[in-house]
């Protein structure tokens, strides 16, 4: 199974960063969408169906915690895993944005085995790497 | 003052080496390197928390570049690339260095910017900056708080 990954991140470098790191990992991924915030990712997912989102936390415009809890609260899109990606690596925080309704969180920096199987966790397959 | 710069160089290493090889597939080669050659790129960004202040990454605009090509796993790279990787590292290693400098405090990272300037930390009030030996050259870290001293730990 090929999956639909949306990468929500203001920087461009960080988004390619992570769309390299999935495809380098043996992650099947079908289509990698991106957004600079969590506003245009709402946009996004209001024309397209993905299987899992990778969001970061601090984005202009809409941050990471609105984000995931417009996600959270809205009826079509509330069973999308969403996978937090942060440089804040305080306990307070990961237990915050799992209240919000975040279901995984890697924090920054990481290594591509541990991004790969957090998102393993959040979607809740497994899969052979190459 | 001092005592910070004792934390800090410690801190500051450790911050880099973590971050440079996880992400940015470098590492640090020597612990303390000499004056950056010029030109630089540097970036910098506020942070606010139990300590308040700002924190900066400088290298030489060769470094920049390698370090761009890695992370973003290119050959070659635009100015703007390396302007995004290098305010990316700038804000992977502020959240490193803090939760390092106070672990489990709450800190907001304002998003980082370039410095068109690139002004050096020794003409910063107050800046505490370390300069590391890289593979593919030389990296300053440096940061001020708003109240020097207050909150950072002994080694």
């Amino acid at each position: 199974m090929a999956f639909r990954v949306l990468i929500v991140d203001d920087s461009p470098a960080m988004r390619s960063f992570v769309k390299r790191v999935l495809e380098l990992s043996g992650f099947e991924m079908g289509a990698c969408l991106e957004a600079g915030n969590g506003s245009e990712a709402l946009d996004l997912l209001n024309q397209e169906w993905v299987d899992v989102i990778l969001t970061d936390i601090n984005m202009p415009v809409m941050n990471g915690e609105e984000f995931v809890q417009q996600v959270s609260q809205n009826e079509s899109l509330r069973n999308v895993p969403i996978l937090v990606v942060s440089t804040d690596r305080t306990e307070d925080r990961v237990r915050q944005m799992m209240a919000l309704g975040a279901k995984g969180y890697v924090k920054k920096p990481f290594q591509p085995e541990e991004l790969r199987e957090k998102l393993e966790q959040v979607l809740g397959v497994a899969y052979a790497t190459n | 003052m001092q005592q910070i710069d004792v934390d800090l160089q410690q801190i500051f290493l450790e911050s880099a080496s973590e971050v440079l090889e996880t992400m940015f597939f470098t590492g640090i080669e020597s612990e303390a390197g000499s004056d950056l050659p010029v030109p630089q790129v540097s970036a910098e960004l506020v942070f606010r928390g139990v300590q308040s202040g700002k924190f900066g990454v400088q290298v030489p605009l060769e470094t920049g570049q390698q370090i761009a090509a890695n992370f973003l796993g290119a050959d070659e790279v635009t100015s703007p690339q390396v302007d995004e990787v290098l305010c990316e590292l700038c804000n992977m290693l502020c959240g490193s260095v803090l939760s390092r400098l106070e672990a489990g405090a709450r800190f907001e990272l304002l998003h980082p910017e370039v410095d068109p300037n690139n002004l050096s930390w020794h003409n910063r009030l107050d800046a505490v900056g370390y300069t590391f030996g890289l593979d593919e050259g030389a990296i300053t870290l440096w940061m001020v708080l708003d109240e020097p001293g207050v909150g950072v730990p002994a080694v």
